[in-house]
């Protein structure tokens, strides 16, 4: 049972690591408008000829 | 769809959509955004005022060498077509590097090259597809209100991430109360949950202390003061234990509180409308941009800030003017309604002064400047709005007054429990006080609160209700009295024909409406507008004239298909123009002329056939929405800029009493009668004559179609010129603060039985863990479960 201090730490780093991923996404302003990109993205298709 | 399209990109993309047969997404579309579908007209402007260095220095921000920045509103924006032709921009228009548009704001943000491009590139770029680039100043409100918004994200995140993680870890710890747990895993849990604690309390809960000390310091109260006390109360004697090797550690209590409360305080604050920024009020009242003769009679655009008293600017038909100053040549109408509230078109000529943000009506003139930007009249209004102080609110936010009661109750009961218990020891009064610290924060309330109030401006906001804050809310709950403005909000504010009347036998109706549509055609004049809709709205079919003459500010004269002269004007002159007044003209002239309107008159072969009598038409919904108000026992009123017995018609048709009805008022009065009436009186307005009195009034209520300026300074804003919407803030207003008292209720119900069990000692860790959730559980279902401003008839 003693591996719960190896685990425990571990998970906790996982834990950090998204919440690294997190403060990146606010940090570059990802959640600054939440309602463009949802329209945005239909018109991202381009329609390229002789492809 | 007849309502017309936002730019040339959607009506391109209409076409080819309707070719598809796929037409129903307009009427997806248009039932989400039929009240704001605006067509957007096309300017003259050549936006060399762009150009100007006075302008660089307010509007564009230098972010590189080879790279400005500069934010644009577009009014005109509201679907995604609009968002993919503007972002395709630079690929069509070298030296733009890239536009950003934000939908729900309706603004972009464009990076360009200064060096391939000129500013004035760009907004020709913009005005080309059919928007108009209105640039919004780059001070610092809009970025630090972001970067708020960022910070508290942060901390909800940090809160959320360990709120989470202690949670799981005093599973096992619970889990092991029962079971017996080995000591050593124990104290790793609880080490691990102090340091993951560590950042929620000094970081993510800094919000909690901030408001709680500046609360303590002002002398005012706040909820949020009993939250902090439990908050710290339960960390720092949770730590204490942790170093000491004691068991009763209540860090997922304090963790998950903070997380909570933090996601109800989100909840209110994203779905509550941000209100755009106050700086760009005075641009958006007046132009940014003036047109200059020069010496040599040239003429130049220059932007506003450029201009110096003594120049001499042109302001054309239908435009405002840019900057208070005297008449120098021309004859013209002015509308004033958006300075003073007057619904009548004056004359001008040489000699007149007249006011930045009133507008030109009828033809060109020329003004010498006197007063320019915030010097002018106009500027001078909006600066004192502005610096309106803080409304000191009497009533207050209800949850607050209580939180003394809270306060003061749960420190003497701490203080008595600890008296109480010591006689067992020092460790055992300790963990008494602390669980009733922690138990007794009135979490449930800080919880739901925020979320009631936040699913309210959701709801409200659907309904087409702007919410500035909950406060206003709660003191439009208590209202006792409702004081419209009267033009642009009782009434349309634009002229509509109030009566009409057919004075020769020789000619149909639809062929006056043949004759007005020629005549008015292409006319940018607010009368000119108004019988054109009117004209398209009969289906009359549109007729080439075989000469026109447009005499400015007095009429139009033209010849037609048949080769008769036609004429539409004022009566003084037509009568000027020695036109046939036949018996039955003259009767019905008297008739019309005794009233308060403006009154026009159509001509055929020199005689007249038809006379209009135009004026602001009522809202249709006005006397209804009155006699709702009524049933619901508050008084109506009208202030008014317009004339005495302009406000009294309307008060009198309205079923008011004439003593309600005040007229000729100025927006200094109007803010100071406002005041008088105090925090139980609304006040409805629209235009910048009303700003003062919407930023003093107890609950101010702006409603869309005059200036933008009311949107800023109100505290409640309907997006739909529709009167309707005051009911319906008000019932559920009412309805939303009846639900915080229920909510009260049920959370000092809670908070009565978990102290006493405290101080009996009967609960620890353990029971705090599952007694918390449960109240707020409670009381957040009860507030998803009956959200206010359902809008139950549609």
């Amino acid at each position: 049972m003693n591996i719960i201090f190896i685990l425990l730490p571990l998970s906790l780093l996982l834990g950090f690591v998204f919440l690294l991923g997190y403060l990146w996404s606010v940090r570059t302003n990802q959640f600054e408008d939440l309602n463009t990109p949802a329209v945005r993205m239909l018109a991202d298709e381009e329609v390229r000829k002789g492809e | 769809m007849r309502s017309g399209f936002c730019c040339a990109g959607c009506h391109a993309a209409h076409d080819f959509i309707k070719t598809l047969g796929l037409d129903y997404f307009y009427e997806l579309r248009d039932r989400e955004i039929s009240w704001s579908a605006k067509p957007v007209m096309r300017s003259s402007s050549e936006y060399d005022h762009f150009d100007d260095l006075n302008f660089a220095k307010v509007f564009i921000a230098e972010e590189t060498a080879r790279q400005s920045r500069m934010n644009f509103q577009l009014p005109g924006i509201h679907c995604a077509a609009c968002v993919w032709l503007l972002e395709k921009l630079p690929e069509v228009v070298s030296g733009i590097l890239q536009v950003r548009v934000d939908l729900m704001r309706g603004c972009a943000v464009v990076r360009f090259d200064p060096t391939t491009i000129a500013p004035s590139g760009v907004g020709k770029a913009f005005a080309m597809l059919g928007y108009k680039p209105c640039p919004s100043a780059l001070d610092g409100t809009t970025s630090s209100a972001a970067s708020g918004d960022s910070l508290f994200a942060v901390q909800l995140g940090v809160a959320a991430f360990a709120a989470m993680n202690v949670m799981v870890l005093f599973f096992a710890r619970h889990q092991g109360y029962l079971t017996s747990m080995e000591h050593s895993y124990a104290k790793l849990i609880a080490w691990v949950s102090l340091m993951l604690s560590v950042p929620v309390v000094t970081f993510s809960a800094l919000p909690f202390f901030r408001t709680s000390w500046a609360s303590l310091k002002h002398r005012r109260l706040h909820i949020d003061l009993p939250i902090a006390i439990a908050i710290l109360g339960g960390f720092v004697a949770s730590a204490v234990n942790t170093i000491l090797g004691r068991e009763e550690i209540y860090f997922d209590t304090v963790t998950a509180l903070v997380f909570l409360l933090l996601l109800g305080r989100w909840a209110q604050r994203f779905m509550m409308k941000r209100v755009g920024n106050a700086t760009d009020l005075l641009h958006s009242l007046s132009p940014l941009s003036a047109i200059v003769v020069q010496e040599d009679g040239s003429r130049r655009e220059v932007y506003i800030g450029s201009l110096a008293p003594g120049d001499v600017v042109v302001v054309a038909d239908g435009e405002a003017f840019p900057c208070d100053g005297t008449i120098v040549a021309g004859e013209s109408h002015v509308n004033n309604g958006l300075l003073t509230g007057e619904s009548r078109l004056i004359p001008i000529k040489a000699g007149d002064f007249i006011f930045a943000g009133s507008k030109n009506a009828g033809s060109e003139v020329r003004v010498r400047a006197s007063e320019i930007g915030k010097a002018s009249r106009l500027g001078r209004l909006v600066e004192k709005i502005q610096t309106a102080p803080v409304r000191e609110s009497k009533i207050g936010r209800f949850v607050d007054r209580i939180s003394i009661y809270f306060v003061i109750s749960v420190l003497l009961l701490a203080a008595f429990t600890f008296v109480f218990w010591f006689g067992s020891g020092f460790w055992m009064a300790w963990d008494r006080v602390i669980s009733l610290l922690v138990v007794s924060c009135p979490c449930a309330l800080g919880i739901a609160t925020p979320i009631t109030l936040g699913l309210a401006g959701m709801r409200a906001a659907r309904r087409g209700i702007l919410l500035k804050d909950g406060e206003a809310l709660e003191r439009l709950a208590r209202a006792k009295e409702i004081i419209f403005d009267k033009t642009g909000t009782l009434t349309k504010g634009e002229l509509g024909i109030e009566e009409s009347c057919l004075v020769s036998s020789s000619v149909t109706w639809s062929q006056v409406w043949e004759i007005v549509e020629a005549l008015e055609k292409d006319i940018e004049h607010p009368i000119a507008e108004m019988f054109l809709r009117l004209a398209a709205d009969r289906g009359i079919a549109a007729k080439e004239l075989k000469q026109r003459e447009v005499i400015g500010g007095q009429g139009i004269s033209g010849l037609d298909w048949d080769n008769r002269s036609v004429q539409i004007g004022s009566i003084p002159w037509l009568k000027k123009n020695g036109v046939h007044f036949s018996a039955d003209a003259k009767f019905a002239l008297q008739k019309l002329t005794g009233g308060l309107s403006t009154v026009v008159g159509v001509v055929r072969d020199h005689e007249l056939v038809a006379i209009f009598a135009l004026r602001d038409v009522m809202r249709p919904e006005a006397a209804e929405v009155v006699r709702n108000l009524n049933r619901r026992g508050l008084r109506c009123a009208i202030m008014s800029g317009d004339s005495k017995s302009v406000t009294q018609e309307v008060g009198r048709s309205l079923g008011l009493d004439t003593q309600q009805c005040l007229g000729e008022i100025t927006p200094e009065e109007k803010s100071r009668f406002v005041e008088e009436r105090g925090q139980r009186a609304v006040f409805v307005g629209d235009g910048a004559n009303d700003g003062l009195a919407l930023s003093r009034a107890g609950v101010g209520i702006g409603v869309k179609g005059g200036a933008e300026i009311s949107l800023a300074v109100s505290d409640i804003f309907l997006l739909k010129p529709d009167l309707s919407l005051i009911v319906e803030s008000i019932d559920g207003a009412r309805e939303t603060v009846s639900q915080i008292h229920r909510h009260l209720a049920i959370s000092l119900f809670y908070n009565v039985i978990a102290a006493t069990l405290a101080v009996t000692g009967y609960i620890g860790p353990l029971a705090a863990a599952l007694v918390m959730p449960l109240s707020s559980f409670s009381v957040l279902a009860s507030s998803v479960w009956r959200a206010p401003f359902r809008g139950g008839c549609p």
